[in-house]
């Protein structure tokens, strides 16, 4: 329960920090909602930034950041006071007759209330699980795990993902470092409870309607798809929460022409580059809509084209500002500022075209073809294009595309907001048909989708012939999505709970690769380096080791080896002491792979194991081999 | 009357992929609650 208050500490301290800069840039909302979604993830994101600059400079120190946070916190104390007494105030001006005739009164939208209110709690407690998740111990924490033993943000040129931009890997970092893996869980969790706030205020302050508000939230927060990631170190909500904030603030600059929601549409959008190598897609989908908002005023004059000049100049300056220090960060550990894309161009290191050929196919395996196009839309609804490779075999978001958003075209009133929402939605599938056709790579799309689906369905509750059936449908989708998140945390709430301790939990969940990490924390010497071999996860080792996939890495090139006596010599220069095998790893139900584990490399390991290793560990299907010296 | 039966179709149109999502998904589900 450390991490609790620990949560309220970073929040609280978020919050003041996010509001201060909000008034420096000189945008100030009325509604309490709107500043809380804008001013807390962006107090969170500058306060990963000033670990991220700390973690450059290699004092990446639990109690240096402890410092900084707290001197933060003291200057902050006035606007932390402010921000309490702002939460009491609205607690004690809450009208509570209102409220109570509101959830006690049976009727549709308390239940959808008492449903979102449920959905929230369930998650909370759920995030109270110590990290098991395949991605979450492969990488988003366990590169972090790496930098904070090294008391640095070093090079890891055998993993990936972490040459990647990770602004929410960086927030993770921040829970890591001060307290556990599971205050990181609560962060992402906080950045996705953002998110249905800020539909929510999204859809009242342009729609004036609560109920097209509390179903938009509603809606989104119980996607099945983001019940899988929103209570853990996952990024994909999170990225969301970043560029639908962008996206709100372009919409109220629309309407305002202020050129401060301009500039906080540009910090947000950076932030989403920054987040996730699908982000600055996300913000060149803004970057479009606001050149065409641009190119509709028309400008008329000399004046108001360098006006629109200067605007689309601080959009882009702000977004590649915010971005840049990834960029630096890769171009000084990779020597390619984009890596891995264009690498050839670059020239950088442990990278090729040949592997960015197979990445990039398995991002995207459709064919571009326009009847491939066409049938999107079905696609997303029902996944049927799996088999022809124009959508990811993955979890859905419930039957909303095809359900509701056509009927929008059917409603008689139109809504200027709403023909934005399809806009960008356009836009974003155009970009996502040719880029990928892995459906959570498009996550920036469902705000817009829940908040369009809401809006129809608010307008259909006028039609007394049609209203009931439709509250009868969603209130079997909410259900049925309770059953989703049921199943989905059923495992996690005895260790949330306190009822099993960790180790129990960590035990059968990840299982295996836990026991085996614990084995080689008690029983290896310290300086050994582990090779991963057919598995990835190595959050839980207290060593140092080395990813061995031969499709996501080339620190070691398979192909320079000529038999089992190259690699081993390979594996000895690079200091691996140790080897790791997961004999059970399958992928997408293959063992072996042409661009992954092929049978020459399989061959290899088989007779390198035989000759130059003894074993340590056999359990589960995991061997632990120590590697001979000749 | 016309109201009516522009309602209907639009009840028809959202039942109808209301099943074409759930007929086609289902096994998702039914493995996502197993799990």
């Amino acid at each position: 329960m450390i991490e609790l208050l620990y949560l309220i500490f970073l929040l609280l301290l978020s919050f003041a920090l996010g509001q201060k800069i909000l008034k420096g840039i000189g945008v100030d909302f009325e509604s309490h909602s709107e500043k809380l979604v804008f001013a807390l993830p962006l107090g969170l994101a500058v306060l990963a930034y000033i670990t991220f600059f700390f973690g450059i400079a290699g004092l990446l120190y639990k109690w240096i950041i402890a410092l900084v946070l707290l001197s933060i916190f003291v200057f902050l104390i006035k606007d932390i006071k402010n921000a309490l007494l702002m939460s009491f105030k609205f607690i004690k001006n809450t009208d509570k007759k209102r409220l109570v005739k509101w959830g006690l009164g049976l009727n549709f939208f308390s239940v959808v209330l008492v449903f979102l209110s449920v959905f929230v709690l369930i998650n909370f407690i759920a995030s109270f699980v110590p990290p098991w998740h395949f991605d979450v111990i492969a990488y988003h924490l366990a590169v972090q795990k790496i930098f904070i033993r090294a008391h640095e943000i070093v090079y890891v040129p055998y993993i990936f993902y972490s040459n990647l931009p990770s602004l929410i890997d960086a927030i993770y970092l921040v829970g890591l470092l001060l307290y556990n893996g599971i205050l990181s869980n609560l962060l992402g969790y906080s950045l996705g409870v953002m998110l249905a706030l800020a539909m929510y205020a999204f859809c009242k302050r342009f729609f004036n309607s609560r109920v097209t508000a509390i179903l938009a939230s509603m809606i989104f927060y119980s996607f099945p798809m983001v019940i899988r990631g929103t209570r853990t170190s996952h990024v994909d909500v999170q990225l969301a929460l970043f560029l639908f904030l962008s996206l709100y603030s372009i919409v109220i600059y629309f309407g305002s022409r202020e050129k401060n929601h301009l500039i906080l549409s540009a910090i947000f959008a950076g932030f989403g580059s920054s987040s996730k190598i699908f982000g600055p897609v996300g913000a060149l989908g803004i970057l479009i809509i606001l050149i065409a908002h641009i190119l509709l005023r028309a400008p008329r004059n000399k004046a108001q084209y360098k006006t629109a000049f200067f605007h689309l100049s601080i959009f882009c300056l702000i977004t590649l500002a915010i971005f840049l220090p990834w960029l630096l960060k890769n171009y000084f550990f990779t020597g390619n500022p984009v890596w891995p894309a264009f690498n050839d161009f670059f020239n950088g290191k442990y990278w090729d075209s040949e592997h960015q050929r197979y990445v990039s196919k398995l991002a995207n395996k459709r064919e571009l073809t326009i009847i491939n196009f066409l049938r999107l839309p079905w696609d997303m609804h029902t996944q049927q294009g799996k088999s022809i490779g124009n959508i990811d075999e993955d979890e859905s978001i419930g039957p909303y595309i095809l359900a509701f958003l056509p009927l929008y075209f059917v409603l008689p009133k139109k809504n200027v907001i709403i023909n934005f929402l399809f806009a960008i939605l356009f836009i974003y599938i155009i970009m996502w048909f040719f880029l990928s056709h892995v459906f959570r790579h498009i996550i920036v799309s469902w705000p817009p989708i829940a908040i369009i689906s809401a809006y129809v369905i608010s307008e259909l509750f006028r039609n007394r012939y049609v209203s009931k059936t439709v509250k009868v449908l969603l209130m079997f989708t909410f259900s049925f999505n309770f059953l989703v998140l049921s199943a989905a945390v059923a495992n996690s709430m005895p260790v949330a709970l306190g009822l099993e301790t960790h180790d129990q939990f960590n035990s059968k969940y990840p299982g295996s690769i836990y026991k085996a990490s614990k084995f080689i924390n008690s029983n290896l010497p310290e300086n050994a380096k582990i090779l991963l071999f057919r598995d990835t996860r190595g959050f839980y080792l207290d060593r140092d080791y080395v990813w061995a996939d031969p499709l996501f890495q080339l620190y070691i090139n398979y192909s320079k080896f000529r038999n089992e006596d190259d690699f081993y010599k390979e594996l000895r220069s690079i200091g691996i002491s140790h080897i790791l095998i997961n004999t059970e790893f399958e992928w997408r139900g293959q063992i072996v792979y042409e661009h992954r584990y092929s049978e020459r490399i399989m061959g290899m390991m088989d007779k390198l194991l035989n000759k130059y290793t003894v074993n340590l560990y056999n359990e589960d299907g995991i061997l632990v081999n120590e590697l001979k010296r000749k | 009357m016309k109201k009516k039966l522009k309602s209907i179709l639009i009840l028809l149109w959202i039942v109808l992929f209301y099943i074409a999502h759930y007929y086609f998904e289902y096994k998702k589900y039914i493995g996502i609650l197993q799990s």
